[in-house]
Order: C-alpha cells, then structure tokens, then sequence
C-alpha cells in the first residue's frame, strides 16, 4: 500500500514539475507589475488590454491561426491519402517513404528551413506565404502520418471489402466506410498540425516572407532587444489556444460520441 | 518620379470620369479589364507583382522588434509612408546572422533592403559578403548633421562611398544596484566590480562571446583593441562564470533579472537601463575604462530602390525623427550634438556625448575582431560549459 502511496505520490510531483511552469505563465498574465514575479502585486488586465491594443500582435495572431488552419488542412489530406496507401497497399520501395514521410521529425528543424531555402533558390521562386503554408506542412506531416496509420492498422479491412462487395465503388467505399472511422484520427492528426504549425519559430524565422510575422517570432522580435509585458498576455493567450483546443475539441468529440450510443 | 499604385490609378480614372473625361461606359470597361486582368493573372503575377514592388515604392526594413520596432514605426515609417506614398514593410528579426543566412541561401537580396545593423562589424561583414550598396550622399542632405567620428569608422572600411548611415550609439558597461554596491566602490573597481567574490550567485553576464572575451581583456588589464594573452582573458572569463548566477541573452532577460533583484550587478545595454531608470528602478550604470561603445546604423542592401531608400534614410536622420526614435529606444541618436540641438531626455540618457567627438568611447575594430570570431566563439563555448 506505500508503494502505491509513493507511487502516487511521485507522479504528481511529475505532473507538478510539468505543468509548473505553465501554471506560472497563466497567473503572472494577471500579474499588475511590468516585470514578472511572486508574489504577485495585484491582479490586472490591463496587459490583455495592452495586447489587443497591439496592432502587431493582432496581425500576428490572425497569421498565425490562418497559417495553423491551412496547415491542418494540407497535412491532413496528404497524411490520410499517405497513411492509406502504406497501411492499405503493398508496394515496392514501403519503408523508404515510410522514412521519407517521418524524416521532417529527424532531421534538425534548423537544416530542414535551409534546405528547403536552397531547394527554392534553385527553382528560382521567393519566399512567400505559399512556402511558409508548404514548410508548415511538411513539418507537421509526419505527425498526422503517424496518428493516422496507428488508427487505420486497427480498422479491419473487411468492412471496405463488404462495401466493395455490396456494389460500392472504391471513392464511395472511402467516404462511407473508412473516413467515419478514421475520423477521430483524422480530427486528433489536423489538431496536432495545427499546434505545431501555431508553435512553430525555428523554422518559421527562415520561411517567413519579409513583413510577415507570426506569434512566435513576433514573441522573439519583442523579448530581444527590451522588455514588453503584454508578452506574458500573449503567453496566456498561446497556451489557451495550444493546450485549449485540444482540449475542448477531445471533450466535444467524447460528448458527442457518447451522446450516439 | 515618384511610382503610382495601382489604387491610385483607379483614383485618378474616377477622377476623370467625375470630370467628364471618360464617359461611364468606358470607365466600367476598364475597370472591368482590370478585374479580369487582375483575376487571370493574379496567380501568376503575385509573385512578380512583389518583385515589381520590391524594385520600386516598397522597403523592407527588418530590424529589432519592441520598442525600437515601435519607435521607428510611430516616428519614422508613418511619417515617411504619408509623406512620400510609399510603403515601408518592417518586420523585426533575431540577429542579422539570421539575415544573413536566409540572403545566402536564397542567393539573392529579394526581399530584404535596410536593416537596423549592428555596429563597424557587421558594416564590415555585410560588404565583405558583397552587399554594399552605393549611397547617393546629395540625396541625403540631413547626413550632414551626423558626427563626422561615426560615420568616419565606416568611411575606413568603404572609403568610396557609404552603404548605410550611422543611426545610434550606446555602450555596454556595468549596471549595478544601489542598494547594494555603492558608487565609490562601482568606480574603484571598474570591470573587476563583476568579480567580486562577495557578490557571488547575484552577478549576471551577457552571453555573446565577444563581448566575453571584450571584458576578460579589461580585467586582465589589455587592450580589448589589441588583445596579446588569450589565456587572460579566458582565465577572467572563467573567474567570472564561477560567479555567475545566470548568462542573460535579451534585453527582456536583462531588464527582469536587474529589476527582480535576482542579480546586484552585470554587464548591461545602456538604453535598457535608461529604461529601468525611468521606471524608478535603484540601478546605475557606469561605462569602465575601455568600456566596449558600439554604433547602430541603416544599412542598405544592394539591390535595393535607391533612390526611395536614399529619401528614407534622409527622412529618418531628420532631427525631429532621429530624436523622437531615440527618446523611445532609449539610445543617442547619431547627429551631432553641437549642429542640432537635443532634448533633456537624450542628454540624460546613459552613454550620451555631449561633445560630438566620441572620444571618450572605445569601439570595437572590426578589422581586428572579424577574422578572430570563429576562435573566440569556439573559445567562449568551452569555457561556458565549464572547460
């Protein structure tokens, strides 16, 4: 029973060393004074006032959850389309674009922006929203891949057989059958996208076409040269946004999903 | 002759139709072309529509974001924008290595045409790298109010002609809090005030590895300009890290660290502790013998729209401009003390001349700390991590 005790015990300590720091952001936004700090001075919200004020944050956010949005759509249909033909088919030469998909994961973030940079110099194309949306994407897909296979290997393949058999076309088989199944995973891949897409900076300071600024790099552009307390606003807003959605969106699919049965 | 837009054009067609040059029908014709041209060609031609105004009524500043971007926006852009009718795009970065990087890789300037640049070093870099432009100087008449000692170090590396213009200067010597060291003692020891043991765990340090390696040649009493013993200079840098309670890396670090207490002493930016200052924080400043000065200046990549560049440059170096801008970032701006006259606020402000000459400052040689960078950043790192 101790055992169970310290057990207990030790993970919440875990969970606490975790989220600490988060916590910390959620409260110091509140916190009156410029500089963050316990024990807190006062509560505000005058830097969430101060935030909205900011023409450029603002302009940033919109850029950033346009970019996020985009980017789940893109990574998604490709991870879906890619996920089915490697669980679904067998062909030749699998396992290289199996790597091939995951690779973005591996390879450092920083020669995956130069890479691609190169890669468009040779094309002769400029930076633009349209590379930033594809950089986006490329990062975010092995995630979706992933997610996705994992559920389609435990999606039986006689249900799309049954369809097929029932006179249903391979298009139709796709939508009736496989998508509503694979939906949770489809929805969890395109929420994963969008974070790291929301998340990105590494990457995102090399792709960026000059004048676009997303919420990360518009954090780094504000914090490195002096102080700006809205920051800790905008801290609160981000992890709201990251940790927030997911959340919410796990909470109403369980809601919904109950609610069917 | 200045450039029109496209909105300007259809201004001008509206026009003349209210004045009965153009019937309605042939301004609804055209408007109609337009539409179409603009929806069959707009996938194609965004992206040479953005070279085409890249070349010409469209600057790309990129520069430090903060304060520095919202003083410049406020006091220079709008201005210049409602002034002139062309466009300034800012966006802030991280560095100019990450400027350099994107330049490299792309092949190319597309996109980037003044940056906020810091100091002799990286004017030196830039040119080298070979992209200097060539400043018209007549079209920048108000570059005669600048300190004939700030532009001169650019004139060393660039004797034909500028490729930016000094903007602003400041220094990077010693905060301290008053509380707890006093002034007398602050300027006994100077540079040493950073290694003083009793002080342990409350003293803080920027992490660049030239200005590292700048303050361990002060405290092994050398010339930063002419450095004969490395290993001195290490040996203090060392000496220094045991000491440390923590490298800071932005102004953001250094103002939170020296407001919270969390540190009594530490190398400092001078206009982010103007700004502590101003907020009634106990911290002072003092510039050690030797203390390292540096300059900021508007440089001006080739390849860019000189002629609008030129007229921007001219517009920010307008006494009414240079200064509001330096009031709000907190550094002396570049002009000439005894040719324009500055406001209390500058005058007050840590690393201020009054007399025009910098003399009393000690810049960074270019010439001497460019080539030596990699082994000094390679140097610094080891003993960062405790080597």
């Amino acid at each position: 029973m101790s055992a169970w005790k310290l057990i207990r015990t030790y993970t919440i300590l875990v969970y606490v060393f975790m989220f600490a720091p988060i916590a910390v952001v959620l409260l110091l936004a509140f916190n009156s004074s410029q500089f963050g700090g316990f024990p807190i001075e006062g509560f505000s919200l005058r830097w969430f006032y101060k935030l909205a004020e900011n023409d450029a944050i603002v302009r940033a956010f919109k850029t950033s959850v346009t970019l996020g949005l985009m980017t789940a759509l893109v990574s998604t249909t490709i991870g879906v389309l890619a996920s089915l033909a490697l669980v679904r088919y067998q062909f030749r030469g699998k396992d290289l674009v199996t790597t091939l998909l995951i690779s973005p994961v591996l390879v450092p973030e920083t020669v995956l922006a130069v890479g691609l940079l190169i890669f468009l110099r040779w094309l002769h194309m400029p930076r633009s929203f349209l590379l930033l949306l594809m950089g986006h994407s490329i990062v975010a897909l092995p995630f979706v891949v992933l997610v996705v296979q994992a559920r389609l290997v435990g999606i039986k393949k006689e249900y799309e057989e049954a369809a097929r058999s029932l006179g249903a076309s391979p298009v139709q088989t796709f939508f009736a059958v496989t998508l509503p199944l694979l939906m949770p995973a489809v929805f969890a891949g395109a929420l994963f996208a969008f974070t790291i897409s929301f998340d990105n900076i590494t990457a995102t300071i090399f792709w960026r076409p000059t004048g676009m600024e997303t919420v990360p790099t518009q954090i780094f552009g504000m914090l490195r040269n002096s102080i700006s307390p809205e920051i800790n606003a905008l801290g609160f807003v981000m992890i709201v946004v990251t940790v927030g959605v997911p959340l919410l969106a796990g909470g109403l699919a369980r809601y919904f999903a109950r609610k069917k049965t | 002759m200045k450039k029109m837009d496209s909105t300007k054009r259809y201004e001008i067609l509206r026009e003349r139709m209210g004045n009965g040059d153009v019937d309605r029908r042939t301004f609804v014709g055209l408007l109609g072309a337009a539409g179409i041209t603009a929806g069959v060609s707009g996938g194609v031609m965004v992206g040479m529509a953005q070279e085409a105004r890249a070349a010409g009524s469209t600057l790309n500043f990129e520069g430090w974001g903060g304060v520095v971007s919202e003083a410049l926006r406020k006091n220079a852009f709008d201005p210049y924008e409602a002034a002139t009718g062309n466009t300034v795009v800012d966006s802030t970065f991280g560095g100019e290595t990450e400027v350099l990087t994107k330049i490299k890789a792309a092949g190319n300037t597309d996109g980037h045409n003044i940056l906020h640049s810091s100091g002799v070093s990286w004017y030196q870099r830039w040119v080298d790298a070979g992209y200097g432009s060539e400043l018209n100087e007549a079209n920048i008449p108000n570059l005669a109010n600048v300190m004939d000692a700030i532009i001169k170090p650019f004139r060393a590396i660039t004797p034909n002609s500028l490729s930016a213009v000094p903007y602003d200067y400041g220094t990077t010597g010693i905060a301290y809090n008053t509380n707890y060291v006093s002034k007398e003692e602050a300027e006994a020891l100077g540079a040493n005030l950073l290694l003083k043991k009793e002080l342990k765990g409350k003293i803080g340090g920027w992490a660049d590895a030239a200005n590292r390696a700048w303050y361990g040649a002060l405290q092994s009493d050398q010339d930063p300009n002419n450095i004969q013993d490395w290993d001195a200079v290490w040996e203090k840098a060392r000496e220094h890290r045991d000491l440390v309670l923590k490298y800071w890396n932005s102004g953001a670090e250094l103002m939170d660290l020296l407001a919270k207490e969390e540190i009594y002493v530490t190398e400092a930016w001078s206009g982010r502790v103007a700004a502590l200052q101003e907020q009634g924080h106990p911290i002072a400043y003092m510039d050690p013998k030797n203390g390292l000065a540096w300059m900021e200046s508007m440089f001006v990549l080739k390849g860019s729209p000189m002629a609008e560049a030129e007229e921007l440059l001219n517009f920010m170096l307008d006494p009414a401009t240079s200064i509001a801008v330096a009031e709000g970032q907190k550094y002396p701006s570049s002009l000439d003390p005894n040719k324009v006259a500055m406001t209390d606020v500058i005058k007050a402000l840590p690393a201020y001349d009054p007399t025009g000459t910098l003399q009393g400052l000690v810049f960074r040689d270019a010439v001497t700390w460019n080539p030596l960078e990699k082994e000094y950043t390679k140097a610094w790192n080891r003993v960062a991590k405790g080597g």
